[in-house]
């Protein structure tokens, strides 16, 4: 040990007193092991990391036969069917998918995410208060009957400050005041990975508090009443803690015999034989939950990070062949000092070690330095994918697991760039190194030449992977900024409204409507003003199942989107109508329903038949609810990023549910009325839930936040992998140009002209990028595939993108060799002679 | 002490084999002081090499007590060199970063000593060496003459039977010279067995024995008359 501690001495003194590598080696390595570490953080936060519960493998959560468990949903008097059947050491608790709430913390509502649980979920999840109580099992006891909210640690912190009198404070959710009776735990941020609600209610308060998000169909559900009285509404979703490993097949029996129960009397109601068997096949399943679910935001944001994951994998192996040219170079300036310790003794395992140690150490400078590129990258990236406001929430508290993954990093990170020239480094013929006395050995300097002349090329092939990937992402951003959503971006703004938290009935609806477009209308630079149920390019869909007169409906293959809009949306949003017409003022409640329908619907269902005076309904009984009056362009509605799917618009003053956005065209910039028409929604009702307004562009911008996260990340990696391996190109130039200067010199006393010498230098930088871009192709080749899900509007094989590289890595690389070519033709034959 | 058979050492060059050794036959006694003399080329330092076993590329026979190196292992070769030998060289081989104190400490640390027995060893060497007041100086804060002692300190430490010195003296003034010179035949007096290299008959004088070296061949040995004789017929 002692030989150890004199090693890491003597290794810190080597650094300080070679204070240019350690310099360029520390910088490498920091940003090498911090990108790796910050990535890995994120990965591990949402892929890996179990909820901060006691036990997290006892918990579990139900999965539909092939749905996945955050597909599955069920009613409140399913919970509490199954809750009595899962008996022994089981503890069933529910909770709803985290919602959106107007809430007021004693200021200004605000739009917050909140989420309904039952009175035990905090005890099933086994999660402890920071202060006051969590929820138990009284406030689920009755419908509306316990008006108390556990907020979370992020939200006491930020919005009161850890006051610890918070505990009796009042919170209004939804105009529903409530009593804040505790604070949870500090890293407990939900039981949904990338969703952190700010508060936990009841889920018997449903009603009080107006959550809207369910999964149910058809006419049984009475959404505008109590839920928790409603078998048909089915919007929680079971956490299971099963204690016992031997109490799983039971729990699983349990659940389905009541889950069967449901299904039964589901059958019952369904005409469709089919679709009656397919429901009666439907059984649930239990799959381990202790890192609870995943938020589809999170989903989206996985896979992007681990291709970035692999990105900062090859950064690293880039650095470490940079380090390891710097090492070999090196290593001929310490024979002597080897040659001392082999002939006092030493053993070259026991040498082997001590240059080991320096490397280790060094990397472990590096990996602390590397905690800012590691932080900066856990800030910016749950940030930049984001494609609202505010960061992605992440619990990214370093674990044990990023503690091991970054001292395994650092020591396989040493040992990667040190052992090959430890190895040659420390066989050294004794005699020799100490004749020498640290000049410059040509002994074995041929094999010494090859191998650096791999690592550069191997960089160099690296390097243009990563090139080739920085291609694809920011051609994939460029294609789909450049891509026509089919709707008119320019000069709208989007106001997030949302009636359904204001708690309007119908009628109060219909009116607040009228008067909404009609104040917004006359405000000057006002062109046209439109409602819509659904935010546009805010991943917001409803689909329903479609039954057309005459076309056979396979199961689950005719399903549209909806969307209800009022009478000027189309002009509004600048979506063309092809044919028919738009919505009119004819077009009222008591008038026939008719629809609006897209270019895939009528390709997709009607097979392109002309869609006008065409029927079709939600019931292979009433296939004659609505009549097509109008066919419009398809846009990217849903999405940006995903093509248009079927789609049926309903007109708002036929169907008149709530609304989430208000669509205003301007003759100028749209930003600047956003005040205005802020205000204008003010003075028509102060309580109608006004959240944030942007202008369509923003929108679309922010729905592309991830592609323009891995854009701009890889172009940083790109440049840097490239920068690092011209680095080490110039390194292995200029070292090689030392080497030979007597060589070079007696050349031009011999007649050579500079050219000549440039050429043969040169020669030597085309022969390595020549190896190296031939293998970078091949690895560009077979990696992009695994890439492809993630590109938009070219080929992971793009040539453009594939040629695009190779120059830029060639013209790069060139420039990196010239200066050392430079200095090669102006070496003085006199002087090298004299060196020889 | 040491015996040489028929030792034998040539490079391969492409003008064909290269021989810098022919057929030494040597005998050292334990406690001899050896001077190897003989002019540039001779294969004063191939010798010392072979000695010190830093070479293990010869040919022949090669005893150190009664132990049969030339039928040992490299590892083997390596460790009896690490229990029995010093080596000092002329330009002292101090290593720049490590301080006096921790350069004479070096070929301890390559042995199995504990820490503390290793500090004894340390402290004492420092002591008798007269250098307690430069152990954390740096060998580059030294004199010429001081970095030679360092190198004769750390080949000492460990208490070797035998010591060898190529041209120990060879970058110091003369009266540097002097002060190691004595100071090796103190180190003789107290059992180190010694062989030098060296150009300078002054330095030779303070050895009970001298070896003349020529073209790889020994011509001379002041312990063996007849060998002179033999090479005088020749000529």
């Amino acid at each position: 040990m002692t030989g150890i501690f004199q090693d890491v001495r003597y290794a810190l003194r080597q650094l300080r007193k070679n204070p240019g590598f350690t310099a360029v080696a520390v910088l490498t390595l920091a940003l090498g092991i911090g990108a790796n570490t910050g990535i890995f953080t994120l990965v591990n936060a949402v892929l890996l990391k179990s909820l901060p519960v006691t036990k997290p493998e006892q918990l579990f959560l139900v999965a539909e036969n092939d749905w996945r468990p955050a597909s599955v949903r069920f009613s409140w008097q399913t919970f509490q069917s199954a809750r009595i059947a899962v008996t022994g050491k089981t503890e069933l608790a529910a909770a709803s998918w985290p919602g959106r709430f107007y809430a007021s913390f004693g200021g200004e509502p605000e739009m917050v995410t909140g989420q309904l649980v039952s009175g035990n979920f905090f005890q099933a999840l086994g999660t402890g208060s920071a202060l006051g109580r969590l929820l138990g099992e009284n406030d689920d006891r009755i419908a509306d009957g316990s008006p108390v909210a556990v907020i979370s640690y992020g939200c006491w912190q930020r919005r009161f400050g850890l006051d610890r009198n918070v505990i009796g404070r009042k919170l209004v959710v939804n105009g529903m005041p409530l009593q804040i009776v505790g604070v949870a735990g500090r890293d407990f941020m939900g039981a949904q990975v990338g969703a952190a609600p700010e508060f936990w209610i009841p889920a018997t308060m449903q009603a009080s508090v107006r959550y809207a998000q369910h999964y149910s169909q058809g006419d049984t559900a009475k959404t505008g009443e109590p839920w928790v009285t409603q078998p048909d509404i089915r919007w929680l979703q079971f956490f299971i803690r099963v204690t016992a490993p031997a109490a799983m097949a039971q729990t699983s029996a349990a659940l389905n015999q009541v889950f069967r129960g449901e299904l039964e009397r589901a059958a019952a109601t369904i005409s469709d034989p089919q679709e009656r068997e397919a429901l009666l096949r439907r059984q649930l399943r239990l799959v381990p939950g202790g890192r609870g679910l995943t938020t589809y935001a999170l989903e989206d944001f996985s896979k992007p990070l681990l291709a970035l994951m692999a990105m900062v994998g090859i950064i690293l192996l880039i650095a470490c062949a940079n380090l390891a040219n710097l090492l070999f170079a090196r290593a001929t300036a310490r024979q002597r000092e080897i040659a001392v310790r082999l002939s006092l003794g030493a053993t070259r395992s026991r040498l082997v070690r001590q240059l080991l140690v320096e490397c280790v150490s060094l990397s472990a400078i590096g990996t602390m330095l590397g905690g800012a590129v590691a932080y900066w990258l856990t800030e910016v990236l749950p940030r930049w994918a984001s494609s609202g406001t505010t960061p992605i929430p992440l619990n990214l508290a370093a674990d044990s697991r990023v503690l091991l993954f970054s001292t395994l990093l650092t020591v396989f990170t040493g040992i990667a760039f040190g052992l090959a020239p430890a190895l040659q480094g420390t066989r050294v013929d004794p005699i020799h190194g100490l004749k020498n006395s640290g000049r410059m050995s040509a002994s074995g300097s041929a094999h010494r030449w090859s191998l650096k002349q791999t690592l550069v090329a191997a960089q160099v092939a690296l390097s243009l992977v990563l090139l080739v990937g920085t291609g694809l992402f920011v051609r994939t951003l460029h294609n789909f900024t450049a891509l026509d959503p089919g709707f008119d971006r320019d000069h709208l703004l989007t106001v997030r409204i949302d009636t359904h938290l204001g708690g309007y009935s119908q009628a109060q609806r219909s009116s607040l409507y009228r008067e909404l477009i009609t104040r917004v209308e006359t405000l000057p630079g006002v062109r046209a003003a439109s409602l819509l149920s659904c935010e546009l390019a805010s991943g917001c869909g409803d689909s329903s199942d479609i039954y057309l007169p005459g076309v056979p409906h396979p199961n689950g293959e005719t399903a549209a989107q909806e969307r209800r809009v009022s009478q000027e949306f189309f002009a509004t949003t600048g979506i063309p109508i092809l044919r028919g017409r738009s919505f009119a003022d004819s077009d009222t409640e008591q008038s026939p329903k008719v629809a609006v329908a897209n270019e895939a619907f009528v390709r997709d269902f009607l097979h392109g038949k002309d869609p006008i005076g065409q029927y079709y309904g939600y019931d292979a009984n009433n296939t004659h609810q609505f009549e097509i009056v109008g066919l419009v362009k398809d846009s990217r509605a849903n999405d940006v990023r995903e093509a248009a799917p079927p789609t049926i618009y309903h007109s708002l003053s036929q169907d008149v549910v709530d609304v989430e956005s208000l669509n205003v065209r301007t003759f100028g910039d749209p930003a600047q009325l956003s005040a205005q028409i802020r205000e204008a929604v003010r003075s028509i009702d102060p309580n109608l839930p006004l959240g944030a307004s942007n202008t369509l562009t923003e929108v679309v911008s922010n729905s592309l936040s991830q592609q323009r996260m891995i854009a701009r990340l890889t172009t940083i990696f790109g440049l840097l992998a490239m920068g690092l391996a011209c680095l080490g190109l110039y390194g292995v130039m200029s070292y090689t140009v030392a080497r030979r200067t007597a060589e070079l010199g007696i050349r031009l006393a011999l007649g050579a002209t500079r050219v000549a010498v440039l050429r043969l230098v040169l020669n030597n930088v085309l022969v390595v990028i020549g190896a190296g871009l031939a293998a970078g192709v091949l690895l560009s080749i077979l990696s992009v595939r695994a890439v492809s899900s993630l590109l938009f509007g070219l080929s992971p094989y793009d040539p453009i993108t594939l040629a695009a590289a190779v120059l830029a890595m060639v013209l790069v690389s060139i420039a990196a060799g010239l200066k050392p070519a430079w200095r090669a033709t102006h070496v003085d034959p006199t002087e090298a002679l004299r060196v020889e | 002490m040491i015996q040489l058979k028929n030792l034998e050492r040539s490079y391969k060059s492409p003008a064909g084999q290269f021989w810098v050794l022919r057929r030494i036959n040597l005998e050292i006694q334990e406690g001899e002081f050896i001077t190897i003399m003989g002019p540039s080329g001779a294969g004063k330092s191939s010798l010392l090499n072979v000695l010190a076993l830093l070479d293990d590329a010869w040919q022949g026979e090669y005893w150190f007590r009664d132990q049969p190196i030339h039928d040992l292992k490299r590892k083997q070769r390596a460790e009896v060199t690490k229990r029995n030998v010093g080596m000092v060289f002329q330009s002292y081989h101090l290593l720049d970063d490590l301080t006096v104190r921790e350069n004479i400490d070096l070929p301890l640390s390559y042995k199995d000593i504990p820490h503390k027995q290793r500090q004894g060893m340390v402290a004492d060497t420092l002591d008798r060496f007269q250098m307690v007041a430069k152990k954390d100086l740096f060998p580059s804060q030294l004199s010429g003459g001081q970095q030679q002692l360092v190198g004769i300190a750390r080949a000492v430490i460990h208490k070797p039977a035998l010591l060898l010195a190529d041209e120990p003296t060879g970058n110091l003034h003369s009266s540097q010279a002097q002060e190691i010179m004595d100071l090796f035949r103190e180190l003789n007096q107290q059992g180190t067995t010694i062989v030098q290299v060296t150009h300078s008959d002054a330095n030779a004088a303070y050895g009970s024995r001298t070896i003349q070296l020529r073209d790889g061949w020994m011509v001379g040995d002041t312990a063996n008359p007849e060998l002179q004789a033999q090479e005088a017929v020749k000529q």
